[in-house]
């Protein structure tokens, strides 16, 4: 669908941005380009559409050659996403959307049915946004109107770069949801650039890692997790990523680190009030300096309740893992003991945090 | 005899002088138009030009109005042509710097997507770059206009006429009412120019980017 036949960019004052750039992009894939910044990442990206023109090699799209064709009518056939919210500020939703169709001269009628159809694709009603300017829409939605613009001419070809870097975490994760929703919805091939790890993980199908402006590896998600192919590889990926048993991994990554505890000197009903709030039926129970002493549940609360008690009077002992253990160990420890959670503690014996079964379960499906 | 009195026996020749008068200022507003928008877009395009031209723009500005104006008298001869060509000059610098400035602020990101998505230059300059420098534009149009219409007064000293004839014959003669019949037009029209250019930029804005920032402040609090 897209290839790059040993391509190379040099700039006026000699840097080498791409060296030698070969990789084939099959139809309907998501090619995900990463590494550190300088890498040549964006550059790649844009000799494709020619913002930026190669100084050797060819680059293909459906065979044909991309030298060939008029640079202008190639843009309009490829949909462009950038970072920056770079939505036209004097024109509606609706007008920013068509504006290839518009270009291409499309009828106005199958351009106002491609905005809503697209509109409705991701959950905007065309009715309230189609004339509601850029300005009046939140960060998300904009660059959701920034997809849909580029999606809006039916591009076999989409380029993305860094489309989410400037979104707020949250919504950064539903836009990768949606994109990848979209991307079985439509089925382009997708060359989309960034420098965050996750989201390559997230979205990719290949993954295509970047150093000075070569390939150092190009693998799918899962292979690249199981088999880096160096350490720079294995470094940028990060070592927490990579794919461990479970004796490798240490109980204060898989912990939840706030857990519901209260000092030992508090009365019966502030420990109820406590559960309450947190919505569990257990209390760890620290002294002053968060040192872990024991746990109180429910029922005992419930069974004391009229008599003038202090948690430390009714609390029990409790098995606990240091926070270096490994989640193995804390696993075998519930087992063994029949507890449904461990609290982590430090070498001094301080609360860190607690790992529940709830928590390793997850860990074990996020790992698999 | 009092001012009032004055102004309704000489009311035709002070509308006259008026029409005169909005006729220089207007002239040379409409003339600067058309050379300093051009002007301002190609400086955006061949940017080393940008310096040496602005500068001469500020060069022209800082010649005594009045200077300027004897200085048409000997290519121009007497009449409201040199008046107009005068005015013309000083009209050339806050168009073309405001035209300038306002192409300059558009986001370079905007114009990267534009291109991206097949915009040629052309269809980016009017379908971009001009309706985003738009309120720019208007707002040199605005000052230079209230500027002309200050300085068409003096119009009247080689022989242009508008009101400035007026305050002129009202020196010479130490003649109060005539005096003020051509200055308190002279400001009502200035302020006159001002108030309808302010009406024009609020209509002819589109709402998108109106007051902008109050609406980034919102939005701030307002993320999904």
């Amino acid at each position: 669908m897209v290839s790059f036949v040993e391509v190379s960019k040099t700039y006026p004052n000699n840097t080498q941005a791409v060296n030698s750039f070969s990789l084939t992009v099959a139809k309907g894939e998501l090619v995900v380009l990463i590494g550190p910044s300088g890498c040549g990442k964006t550059t790649t990206l844009k000799m494709v559409n020619r913002l930026i023109q190669p100084t050797s090699g060819k680059i293909f799209i459906n065979d044909v050659d991309t030298d060939a064709q008029d640079p202008v009518e190639l843009r309009r056939q490829i949909g462009y996403v950038i970072q920056d919210i770079s939505l036209f500020p004097h024109q509606t939703v609706a007008r920013n959307i068509a504006t290839v169709p518009l270009l291409k001269k499309w009828p106005d009628d199958k351009v106002r049915e491609t905005v809503d159809r697209l509109l409705r694709m991701v959950d905007m009603d065309p009715d309230v946004f189609r004339n509601r300017y850029p300005s009046e829409l939140s960060g998300g939605q904009q660059q959701r109107i920034g997809v849909l613009r580029a999606l809006a001419a039916d591009p076999e070809v989409m380029l993305m770069d860094e489309p989410f870097g400037a979104l707020d975490p949250i919504t950064r994760v539903q836009l990768q949801d949606e994109l990848k929703n979209l991307q079985q919805k439509v089925n382009k091939t997708i060359l989309f650039v960034t420098h965050d790890m996750d989201e390559a993980l997230k979205i990719a199908d290949r993954i295509v890692i970047m150093k000075d402006g070569q390939i150092v590896q190009a693998a799918t998600p899962e292979d690249l997790l199981r088999q880096p192919a160096n350490d720079f590889v294995r470094t940028f990926i990060g070592e927490e990523r990579l794919i461990r048993k479970p004796d490798q991994v240490q109980a204060h990554e898989v912990m939840l680190r706030n857990p519901a505890c209260l000092e030992a000197g508090k009365g019966l009903r502030q420990g109820l009030e406590a559960m309450r709030e947190a919505r569990v039926d257990s209390l760890l129970i620290i002294d002053k300096r968060r040192q872990f002493l024991g746990v109180v549940d429910v029922n005992t609360i419930q069974t004391h309740l009229k008599q003038n008690k202090t948690l430390q009077e009714i609390m029990v002992d409790w098995p606990t893992v240091g926070e270096t253990d490994s989640v193995k160990t804390a696993v075998q420890l519930m087992v063994e003991q029949n507890v449904r959670f461990v609290p982590v503690v430090n070498n001094s014996g301080k609360l860190k945090g607690i790992i529940t079964r709830a928590r390793v379960v997850n860990f074990v499906l996020d790992y698999m | 005899m009092n001012l009032a009195e004055f102004i309704f026996n000489n009311f035709g020749r002070i509308a006259s002088r008026t029409g005169e008068h909005v006729v220089i200022a207007l002239s040379a507003l409409f003339l600067a138009l058309l050379v300093a928008v051009p002007l301002g877009i190609l400086l955006t395009r061949q940017e080393h030009l940008a310096k040496p031209v602005l500068g001469l723009g500020n060069i022209i500005m800082t010649i005594p109005s009045l200077a300027l104006l004897a200085f048409m008298l000997p290519v121009l001869g007497i009449g409201n042509r040199p008046a107009i060509a005068a005015l013309f000059l000083y009209a050339l610098m806050p168009i073309m710097r405001n035209t300038y400035t306002g192409i300059k602020q558009v986001q370079p990101s905007l114009i990267e997507a534009a291109r991206g998505m097949g915009l040629r230059d052309f269809q980016i300059l009017y379908q971009l770059e001009l309706p985003l420098a738009f309120s720019f534009i208007l707002a040199g149009i605005r000052t230079t206009l209230v500027i002309l219409i200050g300085w068409a007064t003096l119009a009247a000293f080689i022989g242009g006429g508008g009101l400035g004839q007026l305050i002129w014959a009202g020196l010479t003669n130490i003649n109060y009412n005539l005096i003020l019949s051509g200055a308190i037009p002279a400001a009502g029209l200035a302020l006159l120019a001002d108030l309808l250019m302010g009406r024009l930029e609020t209509i002819l804005t589109p709402r998108g980017i109106r007051k902008t920032r109050v609406k980034e402040v919102k939005h701030a609090f307002n993320k999904d």
